[in-house]
């Protein structure tokens, strides 16, 4: 996660949002601050081993 | 008119599946200019399929309870040979090659489609007037948002445009509707419906569920587009467990109040707190146990839910984002382009994180049948009040069961001082969606509003 305004401009043009970057910088922010703030309440499980949800599940051909 | 009671005039011949839809698009050609629940009437085709139903009707080849009856479909599912515009700049023209399933299935028994229903953009934006179409409008006041993103789907229902819709839910769609415009919206076990055929937004918490103005016709509505659908990733291999049973009552159920949510962790409005308060009583009082529960903080919930839909989202939506920005309403371009800030181990995190609430949810089930909660914890606020709309968007209690994919069924609780619907949630076990039904069929039946309904579609 970016900590400063370069890098989130630096982020958007690796996500290739040249173009919102140019014609809406605001919403791009705006885009940005949504990320941080969703982000800050997502609690990593204390067993790192943790498995995410859901698992693989492979299917058998007939 | 109901499911069951227009499948009775039908059967009685005091009404002709032609009468009915003939009578109806006068209802939306009157109130439609005021409401805007469609985006696209298919008036022809309605009565084509009018004149089919009233034909195998009469002839006695009924195809069961949905046979003639009206349907709506929000704009984001496909009907053959109809736009599925997700009502957005991005996908006009596109016409859909086939009915989603859920469609399939509906015409399979009988049910007529009326045409495509209002949604916010791509079921994410909010109410904006920067789109192809005007926002939906609240049947009890145009003034105000009918809630979204299953807005046509709400507001139809409440107006009296057509006594079924079909509403999608990833964030709180078809629930949030449903709360802000009196009617009964359910969320579906996740994998219970197929949402083949319907635009994604999130693949780990897209639903299809039904919209209706009573608990049975939600249900009948289920029982017919539940079952396992091996071309959607996510639908679930298993029996479908029937729904019936609605007429039980709530004697002896265990009703977890999940207090926290709307007194601690988002401090409800108190007319909204004073209507759970007020179910909570009307289910004890016709035998139910009420105990107070607490599940995790709703703002866990809301973070992982949140994470995961924008990125999600983002792996959808990137082409166009790049290419085309501009063709998005700025509510939608936002929050669509969130996913690019969030990286791949934080996508994980909340993955895991969801693990962590399922299994929370899970616990308290052990000792309860339902929860009984909160859904929106404000009235419906005016709809061109960009503050108000920003500062009561977040606040609801719907997120947590797209996270945990429990069923969840949000109805009407009351009405406010101002007139405007008040709501509940009750949400159950994985695969106990009969049993919620059951639960909202029984307080409909001591609701003193059971009869309200908005003056505009008197």
């Amino acid at each position: 996660m970016a900590s400063d305004d370069e890098d989130w401009v630096g982020m958007a043009r690796r996500a290739g949002l040249h173009l919102a970057l140019e014609q809406f910088p605001g919403d791009v922010a705006v885009a940005f601050g949504n990320a941080v703030a969703a982000m800050a309440d997502i609690v990593p499980p204390p067993d790192l081993r943790a498995e995410p949800w859901p698992p693989m599940r492979p299917v058998p051909v007939r | 008119m109901g499911v069951a009671e227009i499948g009775k005039a039908y059967a009685d011949k005091t009404l002709s599946p032609v009468e009915l839809v003939q009578a109806l698009f006068a209802r939306i050609d009157r109130l439609d200019p005021q409401i805007n629940a469609f985006i696209l009437p298919d008036r022809e085709a309605a009565l084509a399929a009018a004149r089919q139903a009233e034909a195998e009707i009469m002839a006695g080849r009924s195809r069961g309870p949905l046979h003639g009856i009206p349907v709506g479909v929000k704009d984001i599912i496909d009907v053959a040979g109809l736009p599925t515009t997700c009502h957005s700049k991005i996908l006009a023209g596109n016409i859909a090659a086939a009915d989603a399933h859920v469609v399939a299935l509906l015409r399979r028994a009988g049910a007529i489609v009326m045409g495509k229903l209002s949604t916010w953009e791509f079921a994410i934006g909010g109410p904006s007037f920067d789109l192809p179409s005007p926002p939906a409008r609240n049947p009890w006041n145009p003034a105000h948002h009918p809630g979204g993103s299953s807005s046509g789907s709400g507001a139809g229902l409440a107006a009296g445009m057509f006594p079924l819709a079909l509403g999608t839910d990833t964030g709180g769609s078809v629930r949030n509707p449903a709360s802000a415009c009196g009617i009964v919206g359910l969320k579906p076990t996740y994998g219970l419906v197929s949402r083949r055929g319907v635009f994604p937004l999130s693949f780990t918490m897209d639903h299809v569920g039904p919209m209706a103005r009573t608990a049975a016709d939600a249900a009948a509505m289920l029982a017919i587009i539940a079952g396992y659908d091996p071309a959607d990733p996510g639908s679930v291999a298993g029996p479908v467990q029937p729904v019936t049973g609605l007429d039980r009552g709530v004697k002896g159920l265990r009703v977890g109040y999940v207090r926290s949510f709307h007194e601690s962790d988002m401090i409800a409005d108190p007319e909204v707190a004073a209507g759970l308060d007020g179910v909570a009583a009307a289910l004890a009082g016709q035998g139910a146990d009420i105990r107070t529960v607490t599940l995790p903080h709703l703002r866990e919930f809301i973070a992982v839910n949140r994470t995961i839909q924008y990125c999600e989202a983002f792996a959808i939506h990137g082409k166009w984002l790049r290419e085309r920005p501009g063709d998005y309403a700025t509510a939608t371009r936002q929050r669509l382009m969130t996913g690019a800030f969030i990286g791949g181990a934080d996508y994980v995190q909340a993955q895991r994180h969801r693990l962590a609430l399922i299994t929370a949810v899970n616990t308290v089930f052990q000792d309860v049948d339902v929860l009984l909660c909160a859904s929106a914890m404000d009235p419906a606020c005016v709809i061109d009040d960009q503050d108000a709309i920003g500062h009561t968007f977040s606040r609801q209690a719907r997120m947590p069961f797209n996270v945990t994919g429990h069923p969840a069924l949000a109805m009407m609780s009351g009405l406010s001082q101002s007139g405007l619907p008040l709501s509940v949630q009750f949400v159950g076990p994985a695969y106990a969606d009969a049993r919620l039904l059951q639960v909202a069929a029984a307080y409909e039946q001591i609701a003193p509003w059971r009869d309200m309904r908005p003056s505009l579609a008197a």
